[in-house]
């Protein structure tokens, strides 16, 4: 599903290496917990899988499209398809409602309207929020919700057209710790109905062991953080 | 949602700046258009400030000098024209009118003007206005004396008021005055936004009338001194006249009779043809013109400035929901369109402001700029120049908010999914 071979990166007019690992693989279906201390490239190596940035060395593979033979507007295209991503925060766009926060990427995406199969965007998005809890809160402005409201409309917008990767960035940093647990839950309940392979990126250990499979990015990552 | 819609409400969500900015484009917009539009009614107001008239003639001087003492009240005439002469173009079979013009006297300041019922008959402006009457009628009397709207409106004169009118123009108090022989008024005219509302208007007869006991320009002493009832019209032979408008019969007429009298031996006479010579001029003065466009196209620029900043003041804000965008699948180039689209809106909705101002405007103020500044709104609404500098402005908007979807994509691309501001 994710395997990376060799992969270098470095920032131009950086001295150092970023990022260089030799291998990682995770399987279809998978949820895999990544544990990264700030500064240790967890968002660089995020925004790899994502395409948006390209390692000068190694091979990027996601579902069995290597990244590094696309052009930049075919690996927007790819991640627009393919992957669904979740910010630490500020997941939202602040003048669009939560309805339509969720439906912005079938406007970006061909591939995710075609998996609706037909069914009406609305009701999918109907469907994913009673799933979600957020059911009576779609016509609302994002800037009423919580923070905990909020990281479900961006679980809602991940998840539309079911993506088969979806990639979280600390998405339960600004949430208390019952929520994230909660939270958690729900987002492996709609993963597994779905099908859908998680990397989730954190520097909280306490939340590992909610993960069937736990990786270190100090352990992965070749290059030492000072 | 369309690509569109989210452009549209992006804008929406910045109401404050996005209206602010609209404002500061359809402002500029609506100066740029109206100094058009009032250059456009000042060259038609000056070149038609005299209409149907085929030629002006009068002794041989130059065509501008001619034409500044006839229409324009300015400069003074260096001879005269004999009456015989006069007569003789008048009589001529390709002339259908003729208005004679006597100058040479004023009313404190104001010029007075010998002529006939010729004038108040024939005399056009601005294409066929003519004389009329807000109050009395002609002064075709001896001692009958008809106000032009601004001059019965400085001097507060009133129907049947009394006239003294001084010899030569002259600013306040003539040095030598015709007070032994005051005038009536009879008349007051409707404004004309022309130079007709600053002179006073008497028959030709009355001019001769006032100097009829002068000798070699000086005043009569108190023996010679003849009393205003002794004078009678029908006694008074006009020596002479300063300058006469023509119309000829048909069109064709105007250059052969032009030529004929240029070149008669008789009298040494200058015919001009209005048109022309006004047309002359104001390309002449074109540097104000000139100077008033390149100030509003400053303005303009000033405008599009605005949106400049608005625009790049508001991207670092967005840089989040840039980022967001990147993350469902949004390419730098889609973020360099919806900047795009988005100042290509500010600026179509601004042009399109300006237009609607500068039209309204100009519909609303139209008898107060006619009253307050002359200002008559002659000719078309909108012209092709019109539309050429909407156009223009439109484009130099969209070239302008290259500059802020340029650097969008940059922070797309420095940013990539994780903003740290």
């Amino acid at each position: 599903m994710i395997e990376l071979q060799g992969v270098e990166f470095q920032y131009p007019r950086a001295h150092l290496k970023t990022l260089e690992i030799s291998k990682l693989k995770i399987e279809k279906g998978e949820r895999v917990f990544l544990f990264g201390p700030s500064g240790s490239g967890k968002s660089t190596l995020l925004e790899i899988l994502a395409g948006v940035l390209v390692p000068q060395k190694g091979s990027v593979r996601i579902l069995n499209q290597k990244l590094e033979t696309l052009n930049s507007a075919q690996r927007d295209q790819f991640r627009s398809g393919h992957l669904g991503y979740i910010f630490q925060s500020f997941n939202l766009i602040p003048y669009l409602s939560v309805e339509e926060n969720i439906l912005l990427p079938l406007s970006f995406s061909p591939l995710r309207r075609e998996r609706l199969q037909g069914k009406s965007p609305v009701s999918e998005v109907e469907h994913l929020c009673h799933r979600l809890g957020i059911l009576n809160l779609r016509q609302r402005k994002v800037t009423e919700l919580s923070v905990g409201q909020q990281q479900r409309v961006a679980v809602a917008r991940a998840l539309l057209g079911n993506p088969e990767i979806i990639l979280a960035d600390e998405p339960t940093s600004s949430l208390d710790h019952d929520h994230r647990e909660k939270f958690i839950q729900l987002l492996f309940q709609i993963c597994e109905e779905k099908n859908t392979t998680l990397l989730f990126v954190s520097h909280d250990r306490s939340l590992e062991k909610l993960f069937s499979r736990s990786l270190s990015l100090l352990d992965i990552n070749q290059v030492r953080a000072l | 949602m369309t690509f569109l819609s989210l452009a549209f409400k992006s804008l929406r969500n910045r109401k404050f700046a996005t209206s602010l900015t609209i404002l500061s484009i359809a402002l500029s917009t609506a100066l740029l258009l109206s100094v058009e539009r009032t250059k456009r009614a000042a060259e038609e107001g000056f070149t038609q400030a005299v209409s149907q008239t085929d030629l002006i003639i009068g002794a041989r001087s130059g065509p501008v000098n001619l034409i500044l003492f006839t229409v324009f009240n300015m400069g003074s005439p260096t001879a005269n024209v004999s009456w015989q002469t006069y007569q003789k173009w008048k009589s001529n079979p390709a002339v259908e009118w003729t208005i004679p013009y006597s100058l040479g006297d004023g009313h404190r300041g104001f010029r007075v003007v010998g002529t006939d019922e010729n004038f108040y008959q024939h005399y056009r402006f601005r294409g066929d206005r003519s004389v009329e009457f807000s109050e009395g009628h002609a002064a075709l009397d001896l001692w009958e004396v008809v106000l032009g709207s601004e001059v019965a409106a400085k001097l507060q004169y009133k129907i049947g008021d009394p006239v003294v009118v001084a010899h030569g123009v002259t600013r306040e108090v003539g040095i030598q005055k015709h007070d032994d022989k005051p005038f009536h008024v009879s008349g007051i005219l409707k404004p004309t936004g022309t130079a007709l509302d600053n002179s006073l208007y008497v028959s030709l007869q009355s001019i001769e009338a006032m100097h009829l006991d002068w000798h070699d320009g000086a005043a009569p002493s108190d023996d010679k001194h003849i009393h205003q009832s002794e004078i009678h019209k029908e006694d008074i032979k006009v020596d002479e006249i300063t300058s006469f408008f023509m119309q000829t019969k048909s069109r064709i007429e105007i250059l052969r009779l032009q030529r004929e009298i240029n070149t008669d031996k008789t009298e040494p006479l200058l015919a001009i043809i209005p048109g022309m010579t006004l047309a002359e001029i104001w390309r002449g003065l074109g540097y104000v013109d000139q100077a008033l466009k390149a100030i509003s196209w400053m303005v303009v620029a000033v405008g599009l400035m605005a949106m400049l900043i608005a625009l790049l003041t508001g991207l670092n804000e967005r840089r989040r929901e840039i980022a967001i965008l990147r993350s469902i699948g949004a390419g730098p180039k889609k973020i360099t369109a919806l900047l795009v689209l988005e100042s290509t809106t500010l600026t179509l909705i601004g042009v399109s402001l300006g237009l609607l101002i500068e039209l309204s405007g100009f519909y609303f103020l139209k008898g107060w700029l006619e009253n307050n500044f002359g200002l008559y709104l002659v000719g078309a609404v909108f012209t092709s120049t019109d539309g050429l500098y909407l156009a223009l402005t439109l484009m130099l908007g969209i070239l302008i908010g290259l500059i802020p979807a340029w650097r969008a994509s940059r922070l797309a691309l420095k940013d990539g999914l994780s903003v740290r501001i």
